[in-house]
This record gives structure tokens, C-alpha cells and sequence, in this order.
């Protein structure tokens, strides 16, 4: 049942990148919902599951790049991990700190992308690390504050609804 | 026994991220495989129809406003057309007296909706709502009315795989439109590509229009490919560096049009 959720929510995140989310690019920067929805699984799941969802779902975003098979699995399953191990050895649970994460997660997966997809001109994958990897992970943290403060709200007003 | 179920349980995300790790840089070596080339048609093929549905009703809200500068764009068309119809006459006529070869003309070209962009921000491929059905092959020249986009590499039953000249795998033969100086056009990376193995001594200028030569037999020649906006020549380099601004604006691509050509496939270019 759990597998059967995380490939829903995965396919629905992969259909919604690949075709809406650049209605909300600002600048051409879209936000990067696939590390978003990992980022959930790694603090719901743990790093073994969000290890695993990195990989698969980077492997699809494979598929679409015809030169460039595995490099998305392997920087998503390592993000996923490296998420996962935040979760569980970093008591997070403010709205800041876990945005920060994000931002961190965002900015990890883009330099190890664009250092891979582009070595081995490492300037010219630092210059888009700058340029489009950055301000990707801000709106991606920005995108992720809201949707934590929308989840803590919810949480917060629950208990008075089940009192009324 | 349960001291090694306890390490097991323990190890379990790290030999996961191992394996994952491991498989992953198989894949980045192999290249495309047949195994691989039939994956990616399943999972192309399932995915297609619900990108295309999302993307026709994204598309409803834009289409007043693509109507009304469609209309705009074949008044102007049809009026630059009477024009290029009486140059075409004096070229056949210019043609004829200089016993110029004629040029192999296309036998079609093949509109095809964007229906999905590759899922992260690379954007080196497109998917297109035109495939198999419509007699798209592998390695046909995608273009827009502003130039060369790139060419097919997976055809699917309904949708084809575009790599795009955003890619670093994907160079075209280039010419300097003014002086029919040839080199390789690549990107490497950010907005803009370079024209490489253009010698020092050659009149390159800024503001010159770069098109496809057709030395490479995959791309005609004559598409728009970009515009030089920086040159330089280092002391010690043989060759110009010479930046280049695409002509195609990759990000905002909605229609494309497939060249059918009518000679047979042909070979693929190595990058």
C-alpha cells in the first residue's frame, strides 16, 4: 500500500514537472517538486525509502534524457539518503531549519548534476549552479516553507475542530 | 543470528544507497542499449497520453490569444510570400544561367505539438505529440520559423523523443552566413553555444547570422541557427572563440515542425 502511494505521488509529481509547474516559472526558474516530494518521503519514510524512491523516480526522469541515462538516479538516491540521514540525525522541526534543508538539497543535487553532465568543464558547471541551480533551490524552499506552514496550521487547528 | 539481523537492519539504506549508487553509474556507461531503448518506449508510451491530455487543456487558456497573432503572422506571411514566390522565379532564372545544380527539395514538413519537457532543468529533449503513426523516423531535423531545434532520437507509437541543440551531444555543422565560413556549432552549457574550429585569420564580426552548412547530412542547409554575439582570439589558440545566441528560444516551445525528408536516413553525426 505504502509503494503503491509513494509511485502515485512520484507520478503525479514527474506528469506535474514535465508539464504545469513552468506556469509558475518566474524567470524561467521552476521549482524542483521532485526533490519537494523526496524530501517528504525521507522525513515520513526514512533514508531507506527515500533511497529507493530517489532512484526510481530518477531513472524516469532518465528516460527523457538521451544521453544522460543513470545521472539523475544517482544524484536523486544520493539527495534521498543524505535526506533521509538529516531527518533521522538532526532533530529538525522548525519551519526555517527544514526549508534550509530543502534549499541545501536542492543546491547538493544541482552541483553534483551539473559536475557530472558537464565535466570536465567544471567552470561552466559552477556558472549554472549559479545561475539556474540557486535560484531553483530558493523557490523550491520558499514553495516547501508554505507547504510545511499550510501542514503545521492544519495540525494546529485539528484538535480545536475535534473539541468544537 | 540476531546480532546479524540487528547489522543488517542497521546497514539496510546504506547498502541500498551502494546498489543504487552502482546501478546508476552502469546505466551512465552504457549508453543507450536495446534493453534501454524498450524500456524507454514502455514508459514513454504510458506516460504520453495523460502528458498529452494535461497539456491540451494547459494549452485551451492560450489559444484566443495564438489565434489572434496567427492571423496577425499570415496576413504578414502571405504578403512576404508573394515576395519570396518572385525572388524563387529569379533564382531559377539566376539558377539556369550559372547551371547551378538544383537543390533537393523537402517533400514535407510535419507539425507536431510539445506535449512534455524532459522533468528537470537541463532541458536537453522535448516530447513530441508525433510519432511512429505519422511516419516520423529517427534523426529527421526539427525546426520552428525561427531555426533548427534538433532532431528525433526515439520515435514511439504516437509520441518522438527531440534532442535538442541544448545538448552537448548534439553539434551541427555550422556556416557564417556572410563570408560561407564552416565550423561546428555546440552548446556548452548556459544560454549560449560556440562556433569551434573557425580559424584566427577568418572575418568573423558580431551581429553575423550562423546557419547550418549541410556538411554533416543531417541537418539542410540554410536553417537558422543563431547569431555571433561575442568574438575573441587568444594569442596562443589557432581558433576564434566565437559565442553564439540560439536563434530558437528552447524555453518557450509549443509547435514544431518534423522535416520528412524524402532521401534515405541518414547517418548520424558524431559528436
Amino acid at each position: 500500500m505504502k509503494v503503491l502511494r509513494m509511485v502515485l505521488i512520484f507520478g503525479v509529481v514527474l506528469i506535474l514537472q514535465s508539464t504545469l509547474v513552468r506556469l509558475v516559472a518566474i524567470e524561467g526558474v521552476q521549482p524542483d517538486l521532485i526533490i519537494l516530494a523526496l524530501f517528504f518521503i525521507a522525513l515520513l519514510e526514512g533514508s531507506y525509502a527515500a533511497t529507493i524512491a530517489g532512484f526510481c523516480v530518477g531513472l524516469v526522469q532518465d528516460i527523457y534524457a538521451p544521453d544522460t541515462l543513470g545521472l539523475n538516479a544517482l544524484c536523486n538516491s544520493l539527495i534521498g539518503f543524505a535526506l533521509g540521514f538529516c531527518q533521522r540525525g538532526v532533530f529538525v522541526e522548525g519551519l526555517i531549519p527544514r526549508s534550509l534543508i530543502l534549499f541545501a538539497a536542492v543546491v547538493l543535487h544541482d552541483l553534483l548534476y551539473f559536475l557530472i553532465f558537464l565535466w570536465p568543464d567544471v567552470g561552466s558547471g559552477l556558472s549554472r549552479l549559479l545561475t539556474v541551480g540557486i535560484p531553483t533551490a530558493l523557490y523550491t524552499a520558499i514553495l516547501g516553507y508554505l507547504i510545511f506552514y499550510f501542514i503545521q496550521k492544519k495540525k494546529q487547528l485539528q484538535p480545536l475542530q475535534e473539541i468544537q | 543470528m540476531a546480532r546479524l539481523a540487528f547489522w543488517t537492519d542497521r546497514s539496510r539504506p546504506y547498502i541500498t544507497l551502494a546498489v543504487a549508487v552502482i546501478i546508476s553509474v552502469i546505466l551512465l556507461t552504457m549508453g543507450g542499449s536495446h534493453k534501454m531503448i524498450a524500456a524507454r518506449t514502455i514508459t514513454v508510451t504510458v506516460l504520453a497520453p495523460v502528458q498529452k491530455g494535461i497539456s491540451w487543456f494547459n494549452q485551451l487558456g492560450e489559444l484566443l490569444a495564438q489565434n489572434r497573432r496567427l492571423r496577425r503572422l499570415n496576413t504578414e506571411l502571405a504578403l512576404e510570400n508573394q515576395l519570396l514566390r518572385e525572388a524563387q522565379l529569379e533564382n531559377v532564372r539566376l539558377r539556369q544561367l550559372l547551371s547551378f545544380r538544383e537543390r533537393e527539395q523537402l517533400s514535407a514538413i510535419l507539425l507536431a505539438e510539445v506535449i512534455a519537457r524532459e522533468p528537470d532543468r537541463q532541458m536537453n529533449s522535448i516530447l513530441i505529440g508525433a510519432g511512429r503513426d505519422r511516419g516520423l523516423r529517427r534523426n529527421l531535423p526539427v525546426v520552428t520559423s525561427r531555426g533548427l531545434v534538433g532532431k528525433v532520437v526515439e520515435v514511439f507509437p504516437g509520441s518522438a523523443l527531440v534532442q535538442l541543440l541544448m545538448d552537448r551531444n548534439c553539434p551541427v555543422s555550422a556556416m557564417i552566413q556572410r563570408t560561407r565560413i564552416s565550423g561546428l556549432l555546440s552548446y556548452h552549457g548556459g544560454t549560449t553555444f560556440r562556433l569551434e574550429n573557425v580559424p584566427w585569420r577568418m572575418d568573423v564580426r558580431e551581429g553575423d547570422e550562423i546557419i547550418s552548412s549541410g556538411l554533416g547530412g543531417l541537418f539542410p542547409k540554410g536553417l537558422r541557427l543563431g547569431q555571433v554575439i561575442e568574438v575573441s582570439s587568444h594569442e596562443r589558440s589557432l581558433f576564434k572563440k566565437i559565442t553564439v545566441e540560439p536563434s530558437v528560444d528552447f524555453n518557450s516551445l509549443e509547435e514544431v515542425f518534423v522535416i520528412v525528408q524524402s532521401a534515405e536516413e541518414p547517418e548520424e553525426v558524431e559528436p
